[in-house]
């Protein structure tokens, strides 16, 4: 016997529908509907333009390069978080003295809004006065005291400027994720490989690494996804050189008032992270599968 | 037993959520029902709010506030609120509500790349505007808010570039008489192309970071405002755009990249010209790091007062076409759509008749001729006679009036900053800035 009904649960379930369609369905189905139209910079009217906003958006390089950014800055962010942060994770989860002052300063980018960290890092990759600069010439790689990197006027530095920023503001959250997985691995296992004399590399890849896999798996999904969204740290910082998906929506839809370009834009954005995530989380949690 | 529970839920919810939408319905529908029709509507005229949104940290943000209890006082039971965002963040603000249909602003304080794109949720102003007040408009000023035949916007302040140099390193005996032996005429303040780069070089001192003056080549709007002032001095004219006609297979858009792009191939300038702006530019000229530089006036008074008086101010320099400069005017609009309409225009010729405080708040410009003039007299105050005979020349004039100038002014922005990189030559910069713009138009 059932302690709640089935339309006890449905109404318990229905304010969380109501907004979900309110706020998620409905701007979701509407902007599906833009994208088929060319709106009238003036007057807004709306004129039907079939696919041509799609056939725009794989043509175009105002939507292809911002992908392109998208991607490049992705792998490499997530690819550079994932290894230090189970570097530092690795380290931290021996007790030695001091690990948890270390530990608590390395989360600090953590309580740091993307925003702020963005306007920051701008300011230490300014030509004239930034500190990255200024260390580099304190070691010797710029030669003289006039020479200068321009990171923030090049295409190519300006996203290795944004990804090192991530990379700053991100790494504790991968850190933070692995060091639990670690902590949780029972420590019978470990001290029973040891025993067997296991090496430092056996010991990772073989015990360590399966045992957390889905912890990791997790973590990466969740910062692919994290940083393919990615606005702040790229619209305060390098807007100027790099555009990716987001800040690219963003200016279409707002700057340039190009309702239905945008649209479709960010129909082919959400579809495409729609199918990467059921692909993902399909292939991560299959009990069948087993793992921790 | 659980239909009754299923129900009463089903009902609190329901209350609730009308309750919400109704709270206001409910205070003046319930509290007041003795009152009369006629004193509501007086309640509603007397309690009215004035919402205005400016840019935060400006000129327009320092006056409303400061006049604000004098217009309450003038309006009893007329609230005005100041509500001041950053300078992007207007134009998203007003963008959002325009489209929506959902005004929160009666009155919005923008720049003039801005109109044409609100046009259609901006109350035009002939009515309202008399002769002897656009007799009053300085240069460029009623063109550059007049779209269509309709004035948009009530001048605020207008703005130009000009040339502010090192009073002490022109008037120096050994510079003097160096320069002569160099370049064969006297050393003075430069008011052509030709002048202004010998006089760059002249002073040029790389290796003790010193400059003979500072390119804008960062990617953004203040790069193409400054190529548009080569350009207007090279004889371009109208600028860019001329109705759906793009105008840039003039020669005179590829010199004037040219003549930014020599000043940075031969090192007259900062090594990071190509991510400096007029921000950047100002904290080199006042870190004592340039002999001249060319920006907005406003930041002459700063820069005199941080380097102890040692700088002047001259009028924009010239090309084949003479004096030109882009100027940057301020509106303050009435939204169409707001409810406070006929308040706000009072608030807008309020506004006018206190142009001057412009001038004592932080950048010292305005929008009247009378008020420069005014306040030109005053010592501290040299750059508004140097703006006045920039804006006074017939080769300034302001960005077309266009809405989809933010999106031409990205592709400029990028064919500019990547032919002064060297990755296009300017001809070719030009040719392709063209086809993407008549692709933006069409």
């Amino acid at each position: 016997m059932r302690i709640v009904s089935r339309k006890t649960l449905l109404l318990f379930f229905l304010p969380g529908a109501i907004f979900m369609a309110m706020f998620l369905i409905y701007p979701i189905f509407k902007m599906a509907i833009d994208s088929f139209y060319k709106f009238d910079v003036y007057t807004n009217e709306k004129l039907f333009v079939g696919l041509d906003n799609y056939i725009k958006a794989f043509t175009d390089g105002s939507f292809l390069i911002p992908l392109k950014n998208t991607f490049i800055y992705v792998f490499f962010a997530v690819s550079i978080e994932t290894i230090i942060g189970m570097a530092l994770a690795l380290i931290l989860v021996n007790e030695f003295r001091g690990s948890k002052l270390i530990r608590s300063l390395l989360l600090s980018p953590l309580m740091i809004a993307p925003i702020i960290a963005g306007l920051t890092w701008r300011l230490m990759f300014n030509s004239n006065f930034g500190i990255i600069n200024q260390i580099l010439r304190n070691v010797g790689i710029l030669k003289k005291a006039t020479d200068t990197i321009t990171w923030l006027a090049d295409k190519e530095l300006a996203l290795v400027a944004a990804i090192i920023a991530d990379v700053w503001l991100t790494v504790p959250f991968m850190m933070l994720v692995f060091l639990a997985g670690l902590q949780s691995i029972d420590k019978g296992i470990l001290e029973a490989a040891k025993i067997d004399g296991v090496n430092f590399f056996e010991n990772l890849f073989y015990i360590k690494f399966p045992a957390i896999k889905q912890i990791i798996l997790t973590a990466i999904s969740i910062r692919l996804i994290d940083a393919a969204r990615t606005f702040d740290i790229i619209y305060v910082m390098v807007d100027e050189q790099v555009t990716v998906i987001s800040t690219v929506i963003y200016k279409t839809l707002v700057k340039y008032n190009r309702t239905g370009y945008a649209s479709a834009m960010a129909l082919i954005f959400i579809i495409f992270f729609v199918v990467f995530t059921l692909v993902f989380l399909r292939n991560m949690w299959r009990p069948s599968k087993g793992g921790s | 037993m659980k239909k009754s529970i299923s129900l009463m839920m089903l009902l609190v919810m329901v209350l609730s959520l009308s309750a919400c939408n109704t709270e206001q319905g409910n205070v003046s529908g319930s509290g007041n029902e003795k009152q009369t029709q006629e004193e509501q509507v007086q309640e509603k005229v007397e309690e009215r709010t004035l919402t205005i949104l400016v840019e935060a940290g400006s000129p327009g943000e320092i006056v409303a506030n400061d006049t604000k209890s004098e217009f309450e006082e003038m309006y009893p039971g007329v609230t005005v609120v100041v509500d001041p965002v950053p300078y992007t963040g207007i134009f998203d603000k007003i963008s959002t509500e325009i489209k929506s249909g959902n005004i929160v602003h009666d009155i919005a304080t923008l720049d003039v790349l801005w109109l044409s794109a609100f046009k259609s949720g901006i109350e035009p102003l002939n009515d309202y505007i008399s002769d002897d007040m656009i007799a009053d408009f300085l240069p460029t000023m009623l063109d550059g808010g007049t779209i269509e035949n309709d004035i948009l916007g009530m001048p605020m302040w207008i703005n130009s570039k000009v040339l502010m140099y090192r009073t002490s390193l022109f008037e120096n005996e050994d510079n003097k008489a160096a320069f002569k032996e160099s370049f064969g005429y006297e050393l003075g303040v430069p008011t052509t192309w030709e002048e202004y780069m010998d006089v760059a070089s002249f002073f040029t001192d790389k290796d003790n970071n010193f400059f003979g003056t500072a390119v804008y080549g960062a990617n953004n709007g203040d790069t193409v405002c400054s190529w548009l002032d080569h350009a207007s001095q090279a004889g371009a004219g109208p600028l860019v755009l001329e109705g759906n006609k793009v105008l840039l297979d003039d020669p005179a858009y590829a010199e004037a990249i040219d003549f930014m792009k020599k000043q940075f191939d031969e090192g007259y300038v900062p090594a990071d010209s190509l991510s400096n702006s007029s921000g950047e530019v100002i904290n080199y000229f006042n870190n004592g790091q340039l002999a001249m530089m060319l920006n907005w006036s406003h930041f002459y008074p700063s820069a005199k007062e941080t380097l102890d008086g040692d700088v002047s101010v001259a009028p924009m320099i010239g090309g084949s076409a003479g004096v030109g400069a882009t100027t940057g005017p301020w509106y303050e609009v009435v939204l169409k759509d707001s409810p406070n309409k006929d308040l706000a225009i009072e608030y807008l010729k309020f506004m006018y008749e206190r142009n001057g405080n412009y001038m004592e708040a932080a950048l010292k410009i305005a929008g009247r001729t009378s008020v420069y003039e005014e306040y030109s007299k005053i010592e501290g105050n040299e750059h508004l006679q140097a703006v006045l005979d920039t804006l006074g020349s017939p080769a300034s004039g302001n960005r077309p009036n266009t809405p989809y100038w933010t999106e031409i002014e990205q592709v400029l922005s990028d064919a500019i900053h990547f032919a002064m990189a060297g990755e296009l030559t300017a001809e070719e910069a030009m040719k392709d800035a063209k086809e993407r713009i008549e692709g933006i138009i069409k």
